[in-house]
């Protein structure tokens, strides 16, 4: 197996520079919120795009509450476009991509809209057909920002930066899994975490192991606990 | 005797196939001709080629090959490669081994070879999850030979390579 170079010690100035990119898979949507900003588009109750200069950020969510009441029929389906539709989520997936100067001043714009009219609705629970095509246009003309043809190649650098700040444990290049993908492997807390990156897609995705061998012994056996002391709730 | 022929005539036709690591991209592309797709920015450059029913995909780094990998299309899997306008599209295929045969032992050796001449020797984790892992040092160049049996790809990368920009990571 082989490991990530070392790359020389960072100053706490660029440690702190990355810090605000990254947030432990598994965080609240208001965490991204508070750190992001406002997204530029909304998929809800799974997906959200952010923006901080030249970097997007893309985050899925598992949203239980959301995607129950939705099954019932109790949420109106226009939740998939407003901020509400994404509270309570919690990230499991994080895709990072890189952008230009010239693509971020083509689309500030764009981003600005998006960005107005998501914070305008932004207390509602539902919204008319109308108001439904607006969001709509609005924030599909600034999602257009992440198409194929704007992005750049992630810097090495920043991958490093990224993953370290996902883990600082040690990070594991794995065999590769297809043409064109680096995949990497680190533990964080019991669990293994994977980045992959997409020397073609220009995309550096980052998520939790789901396989029984991406959790340490000792967080199967608390999971289980968990499962069995859940099970006689209702005892 | 007409076995011998023909088995050279095998030979040199896979041996011609080889891009060599180190070269350039105008390098490659004396070799294969025109890239079928290629993008080069700042922090990347890569290319696509096809050659003699092999598809080859280079990664280069300070404008010098790093890795390839090479696959042999199935007959039958050559127009669909051709008619993929994206490179994305075209990777899918490759990644798929319905669209590829097997990697001879004979052809393995030759590619391997033709990156690097030197003895080739497995490595410790030889045969570890279906991958045939060899490596090879001459002198300073350490490359290794990877063949994913699974996916029936061959991959062979130089194991010292220039050490990639280190721009940093300022955001506005």
């Amino acid at each position: 197996m082989k490991t990530l170079l070392p790359r020389p010690k960072k100053t706490a100035k660029e440690i702190e520079l990355t810090k605000e990119l990254c947030l432990p898979l598994g965080s609240d949507f208001n965490d991204y919120l508070n750190l992001w900003g406002t997204p530029y588009y909304i998929f809800a109750p799974q997906r959200c795009n952010f923006q901080k200069g030249k970097l997007l950020c893309e985050v899925y969510f598992v949203n239980e509450e959301k995607d129950l009441l939705l099954s019932k029929r109790k949420l109106d389906k226009s939740i998939c476009w407003l901020l509400y539709g994404m509270r309570n989520g919690i990230s499991k997936q994080v895709i990072y991509q890189i952008i230009s100067q010239e693509t971020l001043n083509q689309y500030s714009k764009a981003i600005t809209d998006a960005r107005e009219i998501i914070v305008k609705f932004s207390e509602y629970t539902k919204v008319d057909l109308m108001q439904q095509s607006k969001i709509i246009i609005k924030t599909s003309k600034a999602s257009d920002i992440s198409s194929y043809k704007n992005l750049l190649s992630l810097p090495p650098g920043l991958i490093s930066d990224i993953l370290s700040c996902y883990s600082d444990k040690e990070w594991t290049l794995l065999p590769q899994s297809d043409i064109g993908i680096m995949q990497y492997t680190a533990w964080k807390n019991g669990r293994k975490l994977y980045a992959t990156y997409n020397i073609i897609y220009k995309n550096l995705k980052i998520e939790l192991g789901i396989k029984p061998e991406d959790y340490k012994p000792e967080i199967i056996k608390k999971l289980r606990e968990k499962s069995q002391s859940g099970a006689l709730k209702d005892f | 005797m007409r076995y011998f022929v023909l088995f050279m005539v095998a030979l040199l036709s896979t041996s011609s196939v080889y891009a060599r690591l180190g070269d350039s991209y105008k390098g490659s592309t004396k070799r294969f001709g025109k890239a079928l797709n290629y993008f080069k920015d700042k922090y990347a450059e890569v290319g696509l080629f096809e050659y003699k029913g092999f598809a080859i995909f280079v990664i280069y780094r300070e404008g010098r090959s790093i890795e390839e990998s090479y696959v042999l299309l199935r007959p039958e899997s050559k127009s669909k490669f051709k008619a993929e306008k994206y490179f994305d599209g075209k990777l899918d295929l490759l990644n798929d081994p319905e669209n590829l045969s097997d990697l001879s032992e004979e052809s393995r050796t030759i590619l391997r070879t033709a990156n690097l001449k030197a003895d080739w020797k497995p490595t410790a984790s030889n045969n570890a999850d279906g991958i045939e892992k060899m490596s090879a040092s001459n002198g300073t160049i350490t490359v290794s030979g990877d063949y994913y049996s699974k996916r029936r790809v061959l991959v062979i990368k130089n194991e010292n390579p220039p050490s990639a920009p280190q721009k940093n990571c300022k955001r506005n």
